[in-house]
C-alpha cells in the first residue's frame, strides 16, 4: 500500500536560519502518527509546509502521490497550535463559514454541523457567539471546524494543550473514532505519555533534522536496557547470580538488570527455582521521554 | 473567486448587521451637522458686548456706526479725559475711546482703553469704523460726498472660463472651492476611517489566531483582498445611505419651503430681476453650484474614493499584520501610513487656493496624495484632460503596487506571533522572493 503522505528531502530556511534540513519520512494510511521534538525543532514549520501555508525551498511533499498544493490540500484538516475563532460570530455560523471556505456545500455543511454539535453536546450553543463559550467548548468547536470537510489527513498541532482531563478524553475518543473510520492523523505534541498511548508510529525532529523515525514498539525495543520488574509473595533468599544485577529490592518487588547472554527465559527459570510465588514478571521498556532526552542530549553534544 | 466572495460577504455582513453600524450611520450626519452648526449657534448666542464711551475732543465725529456687540456712546457729561478714564466703568461702560484734537486732520494719538486686553476683533472693528467715518468727513469737507459711490464703487467681479478652443462659461470660484473642499475632505475621512477598520480587522484575526486556520483554505492574498473589498462595500453602503438621507432632507426642505425656493430660483434664472445685492450674490452662488459639471465631479469622486481606499487600505492591512499581541509596535508602522494622508489634507488646503500652481500639479499626480488633492482640484479643472488621465493612471498603478507590496508583508507578518518585527526584517520580506 502506498503511503498517504510522503516527504522527500524537504528543506526550508528563514533568512539565514535553517528551519528544516533534508527531512524525509512517510505516513501510512489510517495510522496516528506522532510528530515530536523540543521547541524550535521545526514541527510547526513542517506542518505549515504539509498544509501548503508555506512552500518548501527544496524537496517535495506528496499527498496520495500528488504534489501537495491547490485542490489536493482540501483533503487536509489542520488545527494549528496557535488557533482561534472569531469571538463575536455565532458557533454554527462560524462553522458554516469555515466549512464553505473548505469547499463544502452549504446544505451538506449544515447537516454535518448539526450532527457534530449534537455529538459534542453543543447544540444549545449553536446560535451563541464564541465569546460566550467556555474554553473547553471553544476547543470543541475548533475541533469540529477542522473535521467538517471530512479530511483524509487530520493534522493536530498540540491538540491537548489547554484542555482539561475530561475534554482531553473526549478528544482522544473522537480521534479514535475518526481513525477507525479511516482518517489518518498526524499529532504534534510535547506530551509523551499521550504519544505512547495514541501513536503507533512517530518521528522526532531536532534543530530541523529528523533524529528518529519508526514504530514506537520497535524504538522502545531498540533502546531497551534489559530491565525487568518482578512482583512476588514470599521471602527470597540471597539473589546472587552472575547473569543479573539487582538494582532495587523491596518487600514484594524486585528490579534487575540482565547481563548480555543471560536471557529473560534464563532469569525466569532461575526465579522459578526460588521459593517464591510470582505475581508478575515484566520487562521494563524505556519510556519514549527518556529515549528522546537521551537522543537529543547526544545530538546536541555532537553539534 | 468563490472563496474570496465568501470572505467579502462575511466581512460585509458581520459589520453591517451590528447595531452600532446602523446607529453610527444614522448619527454621523447629525454629528457632523452639530460640529458645524454648534459653534455658529454658540457664537450667536453669546458674544462679548462692548459698550464704548467716546470722548471726541476733535469734534469731528457726530456718530459712529454700531455693530452687534459693539455700541458707541458719546460723552455728554463734559468731564475731562482723566476723570472719564477713572470713571467709565462706574458709568456702565466696558471701554473708553479717546479721540484727541487733530491738527490739520491728521488722526494721531487715538486710544481705546479697557479694564483688560482689548480683543483683536474689537480693535479692528473700531479702527475700520473710525476710518470710514474719517473718509466720509474728508469727502464732506472737500464737497465730494455726493460722489462717494463713484470714487469708491462697489465692484463684484464676474469670473469666467474661456480661451482658444474652450466653450466660454460662467466661472464659479466660490462653488468650486466649497465642492472641492467637501470632496477632498470626504476622501480624507474615508481613508482614515475605513483604512483603520481594515487594520483593526487584520489585527483581530491575528490576535484571535484564526488567521492560520483560514489560510489553509485560502491564500493570504485572497484573505487580505476579501477583507479590503468587504470593508470597502461597508463604506459604500454608508456613503449611499448618507447620499439618500441628504436627498430626502433636501426634498423635505423643498416641500416645506416651496414658496421661498421658487422665488429663489426665479431670481437665479432671471438675472435682470431687480434685487438687493445680498440676494443677488446668494442667487449667483446658487447658480454657480448648478453650473459645475456635477456628474463629472461625482465620477471623479467615486474613482478617487475607490482608488485611494484600495491603495491605503492595503497598506493598513500590512501594518495590521505587523502588529503584535501587545499592540505596542503597531504605532511604529501606522505613522508612515497616516503621515501621507495628513500631509495630503494640508496640501489640499493650499491647492484649493492655488489650483494652478506647480505644487497643485504634482500633489494631484502622485498617487499618495492624488486621492485627496485631485478631487479637491477637479472643480477648478472641470474637464477630463491629460493631467486628470495621468493622475488616474498613476493611481491605478499605485494601488496595484501597494497591494503587491502589502501582500508580501501581510503573508509573512500574519504568521509571526509574539515576536518583535523589526523594520529591517520587513524590508527583507519585500525584496526576497
Amino acid at each position: 500500500m502506498s503511503p498517504l503522505l510522503e516527504l522527500r528531502s524537504v528543506s526550508k530556511r528563514y533568512g539565514g536560519l535553517k528551519a528544516l534540513h533534508e527531512v524525509s519520512f512517510d505516513v501510512q494510511k489510517g495510522t496516528v502518527f506522532g510528530l515530536l521534538g523540543p521547541n524550535g525543532a521545526g514541527k510547526t514549520t513542517l506542518l505549515r509546509l504539509v498544509t501548503g501555508i508555506l512552500g518548501p525551498d527544496s524537496g517535495s511533499i506528496l499527498l496520495n502521490g500528488q504534489i501537495a498544493r491547490g485542490k489536493v490540500l482540501s483533503r487536509i484538516g489542520y488545527m494549528p497550535e496557535e488557533r482561534g475563532l472569531y469571538r463575536k460570530m455565532g458557533v454554527s455560523e462560524q462553522l458554516l463559514y469555515l466549512a464553505r471556505l473548505k469547499g463544502v456545500e452549504s446544505a451538506l455543511a449544515r447537516q454535518r454541523i448539526a450532527r457534530w454539535l449534537e455529538r459534542l453536546q453543543l447544540s444549545e450553543w449553536a446560535k451563541r457567539p464564541i465569546e460566550d463559550l467556555s474554553k473547553g467548548m471553544q476547543q470543541k468547536v475548533q475541533f469540529i471546524s477542522t473535521v467538517l470537510h471530512e479530511p483524509e489527513l487530520l493534522i493536530l498541532d498540540e491538540p491537548f494543550s489547554g484542555l482539561d482531563p475530561i475534554s482531553s478524553q473526549v478528544l482522544s475518543d473522537e480521534l479514535d473514532m475518526l481513525r477507525q473510520a479511516g482518517t489518518t492523523v498526524i499529532l504534534s505534541t510535547h506530551r509523551m505519555e499521550q504519544v505512547q498511548e495514541l501513536c503507533p508510529e512517530i518521528a522526532l525532529l531536532h534543530r530541523g533534522r529528523l533524529l528518529l523515525h519508526g514504530f514506537v514498539k520497535q524504538i522502545r525495543e531498540q533502546y531497551k536496557r534489559h530491565l525487568f520488574e518482578v512482583e512476588y509473595i514470599g521471602e527470597p533468599g540471597a539473589l546472587d547470580h552472575s547473569g543479573f544485577e539487582v538494582l532495587e529490592q523491596s518487600e514484594e518487588r524486585l528490579l534487575v538488570h540482565l547481563e548480555p547472554g543471560f536471557s529473560n527465559r534464563d532469569f525466569l527459570s532461575y526465579l522459578l527455582a526460588q521459593e517464591l510465588e510470582l505475581r508478575s514478571f515484566r520487562e521494563i521498556l524505556p519510556p519514549l521521554n527518556e529515549i528522546f532526552i537521551q537522543l537529543i542530549q547526544e545530538s546536541s553534544a555532537h553539534a | 473567486m468563490h472563496k474570496i466572495w465568501l470572505i467579502i460577504m462575511r466581512e460585509y455582513i458581520t459589520r453591517v448587521r451590528r447595531p452600532s453600524f446602523v446607529l453610527l450611520t444614522l448619527l454621523t450626519p447629525v454629528g457632523m451637522a452639530t460640529v458645524i452648526l454648534l459653534p455658529l449657534l454658540l457664537f450667536n448666542l453669546d458674544r462679548e458686548t462692548q459698550r464704548i464711551l467716546v470722548l471726541d475732543e476733535s469734534g469731528l465725529f457726530s456718530d459712529l456706526r454700531d455693530t452687534t456687540g459693539i455700541y458707541f456712546s458719546f460723552d455728554q457729561s463734559g468731564m475731562n479725559r482723566d476723570s472719564l478714564e477713572d470713571r467709565y466703568e462706574e458709568m456702565g461702560y466696558t471701554a473708553f475711546l479717546y479721540i484727541p484734537r487733530m491738527r490739520s486732520g491728521e488722526p494721531r494719538g487715538l486710544e481705546l482703553l479697557g479694564p483688560r486686553q482689548i480683543s483683536m476683533a474689537t480693535k479692528y472693528y473700531v479702527e475700520s469704523v473710525l476710518e470710514s467715518s474719517m473718509e466720509r468727513i474728508n469727502l464732506q469737507r472737500l464737497g465730494l460726498e455726493p460722489l462717494q459711490h463713484r470714487i469708491r464703487p462697489n465692484i463684484d467681479l464676474e469670473t469666467g472660463i474661456t480661451g482658444k478652443g474652450r466653450h466660454r462659461q460662467q466661472g464659479n470660484a466660490f462653488a468650486a472651492t466649497v465642492v472641492g473642499y467637501i470632496m477632498g475632505f470626504s476622501i480624507y475621512v474615508v481613508l482614515l476611517i475605513y483604512g483603520t477598520m481594515v487594520m483593526r480587522g487584520v489585527v483581530e484575526e491575528k490576535s484571535n489566531r484564526i488567521v492560520e486556520v483560514i489560510i489553509t483554505s485560502v491564500k493570504p492574498f485572497q484573505l487580505m483582498m476579501g477583507k479590503i473589498l468587504g470593508i470597502g462595500a461597508v463604506g459604500l453602503t454608508q456613503f449611499s445611505v448618507w447620499l439618500i438621507l441628504g436627498a430626502v432632507v433636501q426634498a423635505l426642505l423643498g416641500l416645506l419651503f416651496a414658496e421661498e425656493m421658487t422665488r429663489f430660483q426665479l431670481i437665479t434664472r432671471d438675472e435682470g430681476l431687480e434685487s438687493s445685492a445680498e440676494i443677488g450674490r446668494m442667487a449667483r452662488a446658487y447658480a454657480g453650484f448648478q453650473g459645475l459639471p456635477l456628474m463629472r465631479l461625482f465620477a471623479v469622486f467615486g474613482f478617487y474614493f475607490l482608488g485611494g481606499y484600495l491603495l491605503y487600505s492595503s497598506l493598513f492591512a500590512a501594518v495590521g499584520a505587523l502588529t503584535n499581541d501587545d499592540g505596542g509596535d503597531s504605532q511604529l508602522y501606522v505613522f508612515p501610513v497616516t503621515l501621507p494622508i495628513i500631509l495630503s489634507i494640508i496640501l489640499m488646503i493650499f491647492v484649493i487656493q492655488h489650483p494652478n500652481s506647480r505644487m497643485a500639479f504634482w500633489a494631484s499626480i502622485i498617487p499618495l496624495s492624488s486621492p485627496i488633492v485631485m478631487p479637491a482640484r477637479m472643480p477648478f479643472i472641470g474637464v477630463f484632460n491629460e493631467e486628470v488621465a495621468l493622475s488616474m493612471g498613476l493611481l491605478v498603478l499605485g494601488f496595484i503596487g501597494s497591494t503587491a507590496l502589502a501582500a508580501r508583508i501581510y503573508r509573512t507578518g500574519i504568521l509571526l506571533y509574539g515576536k518583535k518585527i523589526r523594520p529591517l526584517e520587513v524590508w527583507r520580506w519585500l525584496w526576497h522572493r
